[in-house]
């Protein structure tokens, strides 16, 4: 079995709590305080990030590549990935060791880790983005223009606070910002909210879309 | 995400959105994770580095930092180090969040001051309920200080907090060029008033006094503090001699205006004050406008000519008192050896009209 959906019996989301391979369902699904949405989002988020671990060439770079296990190692461990998060620690250990023959030999492990972990996810990632792009897709009721526009000054107050709030705020303006920005403007304000990039759109928006 | 899970009703239960809480971890999986537990108990804000971190909180000084100790570029602890040196910090809780797990660690994030230290992975329930915990030790200690910092008759400032704000006021004036002023307000025949009226309404007169100060000093950087038994403090930052004139005139009319009688009073039939008033400006012959460079072994030997403006304050009040109370009198800071210089600002009401009758 390398991914199954199973019925979630605590979770309250409209997705089950998938069951994956590599994956720690009961621990992760408590981590995560049964919210499979978000999960899969980090899970994918994570893959994404570390889909390649290759050990640097140059021992100048080792700091780097240590810093990096180590960001392995904790998201993996909070995503209950078991597998990637022994493999990513014993990479981090090998290195700070300076045994880098033998953290050469468990990169590749960790490699593998890795790949059969994202194979292993893949429906259910695809399940949950297929969810998010649908809830996305949900029409929502038209707030009139003046106070579409307040909402959209309240969000560039919060994206200059670098508040979390803005990423539900944004989600709740969606359909507005789609309309006043085009979709290909959207998008990038959408990518850049997700990736808690805030810098990136907090002001500019709000004059595109007067 | 929907409904809430169990693992957070809890934290929705005892939600406080007022409470502002910082993240500074460099992977968004790790916000989301800790803006999901706290949903609904603080407002949530983050840095992904060191530098931005330090940004947020100087913009905003925030309830709870949680810090994470591996971060590129600037580390966990310099962070800390650098966090620690921000005043408004000193009293925010931080905590350390890491998945580090080398003997030690823990010791030493204790031992630098780290409120405490989450290792991850951790439950939702154990960091909601010791983010909790040392919101309301914060709290505690937040009700604490201000319960030392402020006189519980009048509500204002005391005499402590009052020296604070004037050696740092003071050296930020001086870093920057600004002029700055400070008032002595004493009420006048004040035994006399409490024998004759009782310790209740003497002290229901203290609280109307330290209410029209307040009320005539409305500049947020303003400093008023009870000083004394029936004195107070008036710290003006950025003020020059004309300013403080000004408002020394709008105490002594803000006083007159309360009607408070006192028969035993020898000035006049009501309460009077008599204030004495000093300045640091650029009318004052020590007067050095803002210096090029500014070197820390200075600011101690000027901490110290800080406390002279308060001595000068000292002698313009004995000075306004010896003339007959109900009146305000100004000295200059660089005239402080010379208290005969000391020059009349303005006179009460009820002194001016004691004075048509002579």
């Amino acid at each position: 079995m390398s991914s199954q959906l199973v019925p979630a019996q605590e979770a309250p989301g409209e997705l089950p709590w998938p069951e994956i391979e590599g994956i720690d369902t009961a621990e992760a699904r408590a981590r995560w305080c049964g919210d499979v949405a978000l999960f899969a989002s980090m899970l994918s988020r994570l893959l994404e990030e570390f889909c390649s671990v290759d050990m640097p060439v140059d021992s100048r770079q080792l700091p780097l590549h240590i810093q990096r296990m180590h960001k392995l190692r904790g998201g993996a461990c909070m995503l209950a990935a078991t597998r990637v998060h022994t493999r990513a620690t014993d990479v981090e250990g090998a290195c700070k060791a300076g045994k880098i023959h033998q953290a050469t030999r468990l990169t590749t492990a960790l490699a593998h880790a890795i790949q059969s972990l994202s194979e292993n996810a893949q429906p259910a990632l695809q399940a949950a983005a297929l969810q998010a792009a649908e809830a996305r897709l949900t029409p929502q009721a038209e707030s009139g223009s003046s106070h579409a526009q307040e909402g959209l000054i309240e969000l560039d107050v919060l994206l200059k606070q670098q508040n979390l709030a803005a990423v539900d705020r944004f989600r709740a303006l969606s359909p507005q910002l789609r309309q006043r920005l085009g979709q290909t403007a959207f998008e990038q304000m959408r990518q850049a909210i997700d990736d808690l990039q805030f810098e990136k759109v907090s002001g500019n928006f709000l004059e595109k879309t007067h | 995400m929907t409904d809430k899970p169990e693992s957070t009703a809890p934290a929705a239960k005892a939600g406080c959105m007022d409470e502002k809480i910082v993240v500074v971890d460099d992977d968004p999986a790790m916000i989301y994770l800790i803006g999901r537990i706290l949903h609904g108990v603080s407002n949530l804000s983050f840095a992904t580095s060191g530098e931005k971190a330090l940004q947020l909180v100087h913009d905003s000084t925030p309830d709870l930092i949680l810090l994470d100790a591996e971060l590129p570029g600037m580390s966990g602890f310099k962070v800390f180090d650098a966090l620690r040196a921000e005043p408004e910090v000193l009293c925010v809780p931080i905590i350390f969040i890491t998945s580090h797990k080398e003997a030690g660690f823990e010791v030493s994030a204790l031992n630098m001051g780290a409120a405490d230290f989450i290792a991850k992975p951790f439950t939702a329930a154990c960091l909601l309920a010791r983010i909790k915990s040392h919101l309301r030790a914060k709290h505690a200690a937040d009700e604490l200080r201000r319960l030392a910092s402020s006189d519980l008759l009048t509500g204002l400032g005391t005499r402590c907090q009052f020296d604070e704000a004037l050696q740092r006021e003071w050296l930020r004036g001086l870093r920057v060029g600004d002029p700055m002023a400070l008032l002595l307000v004493d009420i006048d025949h004040f035994k006399q008033y409490t024998e004759r009226y009782g310790r209740i309404k003497a002290d229901a007169c203290l609280r109307r006094v330290a209410e029209a100060i307040e009320g005539v000093t409305r500049r947020p950087a303003d400093v008023v503090a009870r000083v004394g038994g029936e004195q107070f403090g008036v710290l003006l930052p950025q003020t020059a001699r004309r300013g403080a004139e000004h408002i020394a005139q709008r105490i002594l009319g803000a006083i007159d205006a309360l009607h408070i009688r006192h028969a035993g009073s020898l000035s006049a039939k009501q309460l009077t004050a008599s204030i004495g008033v000093s300045c640091y400006d650029q009318d004052s012959s020590c007067w050095e406008g803002p210096p090029a460079h500014f070197r820390f072994g200075e600011e101690l030997q000027k901490l110290r000519v800080a406390n002279s403006l308060l001595l000068a304050a000292d002698k313009a009040l004995y000075s306004a008192q010896s003339e007959g109370h109900a009146r305000a009198r100004l000295l200059d800071i660089a005239e402080l050896e010379a208290p005969f210089l000391t020059r009349d600002i303005a006179s009460s009401a009820g002194e001016q009209r004691r004075a048509q009758w002579a």
